[in-house]
């Protein structure tokens, strides 16, 4: 009788377990929510030439010792949809982890922090006027300042480049998925939509909400903040 | 970089709300059992000491973590391809979880808790008790040290984290002999009782049926529980790797079956089996639930490609496997003791702790890394000291 | 020299003489309760108003409470007493669930409970006195004594009296024997916590030391095994792995970063002030 019992209960409880899932599920397909299991990440492009600041921002060091910065493939597919790009003007001067461009998104924006300090000597005009040309490549015409570095000797050490690079774009790819994972078990309701189901496999970010875009911000983007 | 533990306020879901109330009950409950003793919050008596704490809570318990030891077998030892790496750490953790619960449970069961280290000083190697109790001592150790690279991961240090992963063969052969001594001697315990059980379960074989069928659900609880994580985390499921245990556990439940009935033969027995009695009834029920049904959903290869399938089959053989636990420990019994159910008082407190150990797993699933595949052991960058990249 | 007790049901006559001198010496209460209980330490058993049997604890020769007791809490002594110590005991109550004739008990109501048996009086037989239930008897149904005496002054009455006796001395072989000893004028079938166990002569312990005996074996052979399976496969791996490696090296399929290839100082020119 015990056992019956006992296997009863277990039943029962999944029963109930099984019944929360697909009310849940309807939920949020009513809300036009696509369903879908762990998010399949986009791939992402690198150049191995590139020095890369963990902030996702690219740097070329061109021969006169100036650089031209960038924001790296990662964060181009993270944010899928971009609305408008902004820099600081000509002529700034920026210390290192200062914002020096920024990505929106609607009303959202995310900062890009510079690498190196120095004073910015152009920017992109073309880009901010035409913000959907970083798509197609982001490390070409997709750049973003060129910026006359004052202590890039002392900085480009510590950025990666070639298969470093690789490799920790690699990791990148891990905690991302780390981080989306969390995000949807902490928040079902969310709903991520890259998944098997045939959902774009890009934009991430354009489907979650504002809390999440923050977070996201702060584990990928914020590296030179607190400098 | 240090990531650190978010704690939020969580959500109250339905099952946090379930969570919550059986807490507050088994507090109650405890409350009463240590001040007016076990009597009062059981239904145990001297002609049936042992109930449901022990029958589902340790039996159950410790078979059910048998996935810990089986797939790390697997995995470092058999070294059966790479695929199976990434449900090493899931299932370490269940069994972890599993091991700490049935401790608890035996601070609830046990008449003097506070005594329950006396067997490492006071030894009786004729105690089958005894070997149980060093054994699960031993392997909770075991697993914690298991996994500990985890936890050593997630905060990035990096000397324990070596330390521990060049003695891992050692802790895993350790592991996979301690479960095999004492998965087997769970089925031991009750050799002692020829004449007070039912000839269904009574056999001096228990302690291999035991074994056997402890490696068989620790595949089947693999594949359940990397179910319930896909839907709770949205960890991608393997389809390859579960199909692979399920094929496991045809294997194992063949083998299970053949022992268990040519067992049978042997003593005379199976005559039992074909009465119409209540024993004969639980005594099928068990056996389909635990083989039977697993061994065809699997063995249909349209069926086993299915997540649902594939699920349903190893709920089949993991409600089995409590049944035959169940079956030995109680309803074995019966028939000599007079019948024995539950009181509420222990359902609770049995309910209460399977539900703590959900959340848990829920917890360090969501903090730790547990899903990712162990990191490479070659240094990385950022733990290479001076030229690593600044991460505020 | 070991003692015992030998019971002879025919001379009961459920007086209950013995449980009341139990309680007096143990100093337990008169709950009415007419059943093993952490009160009654003996029971004297009604079968059919005319046969009356003892029901207590046997004082095994290989007791299976001490076998199965993880910390050893039950000791046989060397008199013949079965004796339990308080103070290791731990409360699984593995010695109730085992004992082949259910004996102890357990103080199910008590915060620090306790396991409860016959303990044939230890302390007074280390006096040199006899257990107080055997003091009482007025019939002599329960007399106290050398077992091996017992023993033959049990065959002498089933000799002396063939056709008034079971011609079956209990506890002689049963579970290994037992330092408490039965003879009946009844069949032992009929005695209920007797039946199970009749003529069954291995000690119950031997059932489970059979398998606990070969634990040494099993874990040095899995042990090496295990071990050296290890390092079949794991060399079997190394090959393969140099094998691979001479191999040109193909980049995984689905690598999530991917290389593309820029055109030269592109950006260079258009960029320069
Ligand atoms: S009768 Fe039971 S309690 Fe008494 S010595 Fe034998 S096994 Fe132990
Ligand atoms: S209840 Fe106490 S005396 Fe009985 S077996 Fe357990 S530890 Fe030993």
């Amino acid at each position: 009788m015990v056992a019956i019992f006992v296997v009863l209960t277990i039943i029962v409880f999944l029963t109930i377990d099984a019944i929360l899932q697909k009310r849940e599920a309807k939920r949020l397909a009513l809300a036009g929510v696509p369903q879908g299991a762990a998010p399949r990440l986009p791939k992402v492009r690198v150049v191995k030439g590139l020095f890369y600041a963990p902030n996702h921002l690219w740097m070329k060091v061109l021969a006169n010792g100036q650089a031209k910065l960038g924001v790296d493939d990662f964060a181009v597919k993270l944010l899928g949809r971009i609305d408008a790009i902004e820099t600081v003007e000509p002529g700034t001067y920026v210390k290192k982890g200062q914002p020096i461009a920024w990505l929106k998104q609607g009303k959202r924006r995310l900062a890009l922090r510079a690498p190196v300090s120095g004073r910015v000597t152009q920017v992109n005009r073309s880009l901010l006027e035409n913000p959907e040309q970083i798509k197609e490549n982001p490390y070409t015409r997709g750049w973003l300042v060129s910026i006359e570095p004052e202590d890039l000797g002392e900085t480009a050490p510590k950025l990666l480049i070639a298969e470093r690079a690789v490799r920790w774009l690699r990791r990148e790819g891990q905690r991302l998925r780390e981080f989306l994972g969390e995000t949807l078990a902490a928040r079902p309701d969310v709903g991520l939509t890259m998944a098997d189901g045939g959902v774009p496999a890009e934009g991430v970010l354009s489907y979650l909400d504002d809390q999440a875009w923050r977070e996201c911000e702060a584990r990928f983007f914020s590296m030179y903040e607190t400098e | 970089m240090s990531p650190k533990i978010r704690i939020k306020l969580p959500k109250l879901t339905f099952w946090r709300a379930v969570l919550l109330v059986l807490w507050v009950l088994a507090a109650y409950v405890a409350v009463i059992r240590f001040t007016k003793g076990l009597g009062a919050v059981t239904n145990l008596r001297d002609d049936f000491p042992w109930g449901l704490w022990i029958g589902f809570d340790v039996l159950c318990g410790v078979a059910l973590a048998a996935g810990g030891f089986t797939i790390a077998a697997l995995v470092y030892i058999f070294d059966i391809g790479k695929k199976y790496h990434s449900i090493t750490r899931p299932t370490v953790l269940t069994a972890f979880l599993g091991y700490l619960l049935v401790i608890a449970a035996l601070m609830f069961d046990l008449g003097r808790p506070w005594n329950i280290w006396h067997p490492l000083v006071m030894w009786n190697h004729h105690s089958v008790m005894f070997e149980v109790a060093w054994c699960v001592m031993l392997y909770t150790t075991v697993l914690a040290l298991e996994f500990s690279p985890v936890v050593f991961e997630k905060f990035g240090w990096h000397l324990p984290l070596k330390l521990v992963r060049s003695f891992m063969l050692v802790f895993v052969v350790a592991g996979v002999l301690l479960s095999t001594l004492h998965q087997s001697s769970l089925g031991s315990l009750y050799l002692i009782l020829p004449e007070k059980m039912h000839p269904l379960w009574y056999s001096p074989l228990l302690p291999v049926l035991f074994f056997i069928s402890a490696v068989g659900v620790g595949l089947a609880m693999t594949i359940f529980e990397s179910f319930l994580s896909h839907r709770a985390f949205r960890k991608e499921l393997e389809l390859d790797v579960l199909v692979g245990l399920a094929r496991g556990v045809i294997l194992v439940e063949v083998i299970y079956l053949t022992v268990r009935f040519l067992d049978m033969i042997n003593r005379h027995v199976l005559g039992y089996a074909f009465q119409f009695t209540r024993e004969a009834a639980l005594f099928w029920l068990e056996i389909l639930l635990m083989a039977v049904i697993p061994i065809v959903i699997f063995s249909i290869p349209k069926l086993v490609v299915k997540r649902n399938w594939l699920f349903y089959g190893a709920v089949a053989n993991v409600l089995g496997l409590v049944m035959n636990r169940l079956n030995v420990s109680i309803t074995s019994l019966e028939r000599w003791a007079g019948p024995y159910f539950p009181k509420w008082q222990e359902i609770v407190v049995t309910a209460a702790l399977v539900a703590t150990g959900f959340a848990v797993f829920g917890w360090v699933a969501k903090n730790f890394p547990i899903f990712e595949s162990p990191v490479p052991e070659e240094p990385e960058p950022e733990a290479a000291g001076s030229e690593a990249p600044t991460y505020a | 020299m070991s003692k015992g007790i030998l019971v002879d049901i025919s001379l009961c006559i459920g007086c209950e003489s013995c449980m009341e001198a139990c309680r007096q010496k143990n100093h337990l209460k008169d709950t009415g309760e007419h059943k093993l209980s952490p009160n009654n330490y003996v029971v004297i058993e009604n079968l059919n108003d005319e046969v009356f049997y003892r029901h207590a604890c046997m004082h095994c020769e290989e007791p299976t409470c001490a076998s199965v007791c993880p910390v050893a809490a039950f000791e046989k002594t060397k008199l013949g007493p079965v004796i339990w110590h308080e103070e290791k005991c731990i409360g699984c109550r593995y010695c109730l669930q085992a004992c082949p004739f259910q004996i102890p008990t357990y103080e199910w109501h008590s915060p620090n409970p306790r396991v409860h048996k016959c303990n044939m009086c230890y302390d007074r037989l280390v006096e040199g006195k006899q257990p107080a239930c055997t003091e009482a008897c007025p019939t002599g149904a329960i007399k106290f004594g050398d077992r091996d005496a017992l023993i033959a002054e049990a065959r002498d009455r089933i000799r002396k009296e063939p056709n008034k006796y079971v011609h079956h001395i209990y506890g002689l072989k049963e579970v290994g024997g037992t330092s408490v000893l039965y003879i009946s004028p009844v069949s032992f079938e009929q005695i209920p916590f007797l039946a199970p166990n009749l003529n069954r002569d291995e000690p119950l312990p031997e059932l489970t030391w059979r398998v606990l005996s070969q634990l040494p074996n099993v874990v040095s052979f899995a042990g090496v095994a295990l071990f050296g399976v290890y390092w079949i496969i794991n060399r079997r791996i190394q090959l393969q792995k140099l094998a691979e490696e001479q191999e040109e090296h193909v980049p995984p399929e689905e690598d999530f970063v991917e290389e593309i290839p820029v055109e030269e100082e592109e950006g260079a020119k258009t960029t320069e002030p």
